[in-house]
């Protein structure tokens, strides 16, 4: 009796220790998220008081300030969404195409197709910035939405083509084949039957494409100036060598944040599946 | 390849692909061989004179070049050094997130935050809690007893700053593809061990580190490439400096392409990133293949 309590002593103590730990992580890492939220409330002298002002009173000027008037963020926050939404759709109808090849049909020379679709993705944007900057300028694409959006389809596309193909793998073959046996087009079968069994997959591969580009700063910030800049180019520019205004970088950051944050819930089962380009599954 | 010799699936295989390969082609081969040409010449865009065709002359002034040099040794800094702490940190992270307890799951999805939004915001965050004069770092730090530190601020502590950073951002990552790797361990191997009296470390070292083996590899070399293109999270905390402490090779490359506009001397850096990156990749690549994770 007396050696059951104690092994149930050692249990709930081993128990304590394990959430001791993994709630000191969890505070690590959203610390800098959670003073970037009480920051944003903050006003200039509270921003600068030693010691540090904890708990701001919650007020809404700094958003206000920094998402109306004539220096408004808020073009910039349009600027994002659009050139996040259309280049997602694009690379979807594109991607979607060609992971169903790739998945379904017997391409001739399919490996090395993989592979090199694979070695894009892993092509680093800056060693290829200057190249694309300059033929941006010879379309005059650039500062135009439509130029960053061409270029966001390309780093999205190998990534959408082979997540998606791996999705598109797991759905059984025969349900397929019997629509083909039933007088289906690929097409029809690949719109009525495969896509549908796919949504979820779809789904999540739709929010990672959007949110690539909701984060990439390099493109955005070489391709765009006044008029296309995007949130990120807009944030980065609150740097500045002598006098940062924290305050309005917080608004504005948190602004650029909170929906990843709604996403990272949506997409969890994905996300190590998705950054590992389906190498490692969970 | 004889097109008509293809059957009616191969044809249409290839033309669901075609789309896809042309966009793609158009926006990676055709740069990288600009960028190539670019690399042989010597071309400002804020001149107005004609490009001067120097062969591998780039290239030999780089290796000469102070600044690039120390890029290298910067950037091969922060890469070993933020690898070898997300990997040991990771796994500790890993091993407790592994334990099946109530709400472990909602605590991991807050843990892995971090890595999913831009380090250009968090580049900010982080030069703001360093501020020597009024961040909280140094607040807690006199607090502490550890006394006045610089951060970003001095030369000597701007780049172990940016590997902190860098190692805070990603260490959720590791941990989390580490998670995915002991999850796989099948519990039958776990109980055996159990049963044959190994202690924890045995396990440690002869069950979980082995069926680890795959997973580290793909985290390793994924964050190689990631700290080779190092960007964002520099431009948005020293840009390079104090001096140039914390100069980056992708760094290097946009001050020299569009601060300078020298995109010749820029495109031959950039084509040596590129080299390595692709060698790294085709490595990952085929680690891939081997796993039998892809390729059924």
């Amino acid at each position: 009796m007396k050696s059951t309590n104690n092994g149930r002593f050692r249990k709930m103590v081993f128990q304590a220790f394990i959430y001791f730990f993994a709630i000191v992580f969890v505070m690590v890492s959203i610390f800098p998220i959670l003073w970037l939220f009480l920051t944003s409330f903050k006003d200039r002298v509270e921003i600068f008081s030693i010691p540090p002002v904890w708990l701001p009173k919650i007020r809404a000027e700094n958003y206000i300030h920094e998402f109306s008037g004539n220096n408004s963020r808020f073009p910039f926050l349009l600027n994002s969404l659009k050139v996040g939404l259309i280049s997602t759709l694009f690379t979807l109808i594109i991607g979607v195409l060609a992971a169903y090849g790739i998945a379904r049909f017997p391409v001739p020379a399919k490996k090395n197709i993989e592979f090199w679709i694979l070695s894009v993705r892993m092509m680093p944007p800056v060693a290829v910035i200057v190249p694309l900057y300059l033929i941006m300028r010879s379309f005059k694409l650039l500062d135009k939405s439509a130029g960053l959006i061409i270029i966001h389809i390309a780093f999205n596309l190998p990534f959408v083509i082979w997540i998606l193909a791996g999705f598109l793998r797991s759905i059984p073959k025969d349900v397929e084949e019997a629509a083909l046996i039933d007088g289906c087009s690929w097409l029809q079968s690949l719109v009525r039957i495969s896509l549908p069994l796919a949504a979820p997959g779809l789904a999540t591969t739709s929010i990672f494409s959007f949110m690539f580009s909701w984060n990439e700063l390099l493109a955005a910030l070489v391709l765009t100036g006044r008029n296309a800049k995007t949130l990120p180019v807009a944030i980065s520019e609150y740097w500045s060598n002598t006098q940062i205004r924290w305050e309005a970088m917080a608004a504005t950051s948190m602004v650029h944040v909170i929906p990843i944050i709604i996403v990272t819930f949506l997409i969890q089962r994905y996300i190590v599946r998705g950054l590992t380009l389906g190498a490692v599954k969970e | 390849m004889r097109l008509s010799g293809l059957s009616r699936l191969q044809k249409v295989g290839l033309l669901l692909l075609l789309p896809a390969l042309v966009y793609l082609a158009f926006l990676s081969i055709y740069p990288m061989v600009y960028a190539v040409l670019l690399s042989g010449k010597d071309v400002n865009l804020a001149r107005p004179y004609k490009a001067l065709f120097v062969g591998l002359g780039n290239f030999f002034r780089l290796f000469q070049d102070g600044l690039f040099l120390k890029s290298i040794y910067n950037t091969m800094r922060v890469a070993f050094v933020s690898i070898v702490l997300e990997l040991g940190i990771g796994y500790v992270v890993a091993e407790i997130f592994d334990k099946r307890l109530k709400g472990m799951e909602i605590l991991r999805t807050v843990y892995m935050l971090p890595m999913m939004v831009t380090p250009v915001v968090w580049g900010l965050v982080w030069v703001y809690i360093f501020n020597p004069n009024f961040g909280l770092a140094n607040y807690l730090c006199e607090w502490l007893g550890l006394g006045f530190q610089p951060w970003f601020a001095s030369a000597d502590t701007a780049i172990w700053s940016l590997i902190l950073v860098n190692v805070w951002q990603w260490t959720p990552f590791t941990a989390v593809v580490f998670l995915a790797g002991l999850s796989g361990i099948s519990t039958t191997l776990l109980d055996a061990a159990a049963v044959d009296g190994a202690k924890w470390h045995q396990i440690i070292r002869y069950v979980k580190l082995p069926a680890l083996k795959y997973v580290a590899m793909v985290v390793i070399l994924m964050r190689m490439m990631d700290n080779l293109r190092l960007f964002d999270l520099v431009y948005s905390t020293t840009q390079g400096g104090p001096g140039s402490a914390t100069e980056t090779m992708s760094f290097f490359i946009y001050r020299h392409g569009f601060k300078f506009f020298n995109v010749g001397y820029s495109s031959a850096a950039a084509i040596i990133v590129l080299v390595v990156i692709t060698i790294l990749s085709q490595l990952l690549i085929r680690i891939f293949y081997r796993g039998g994770e892809i390729h059924e």
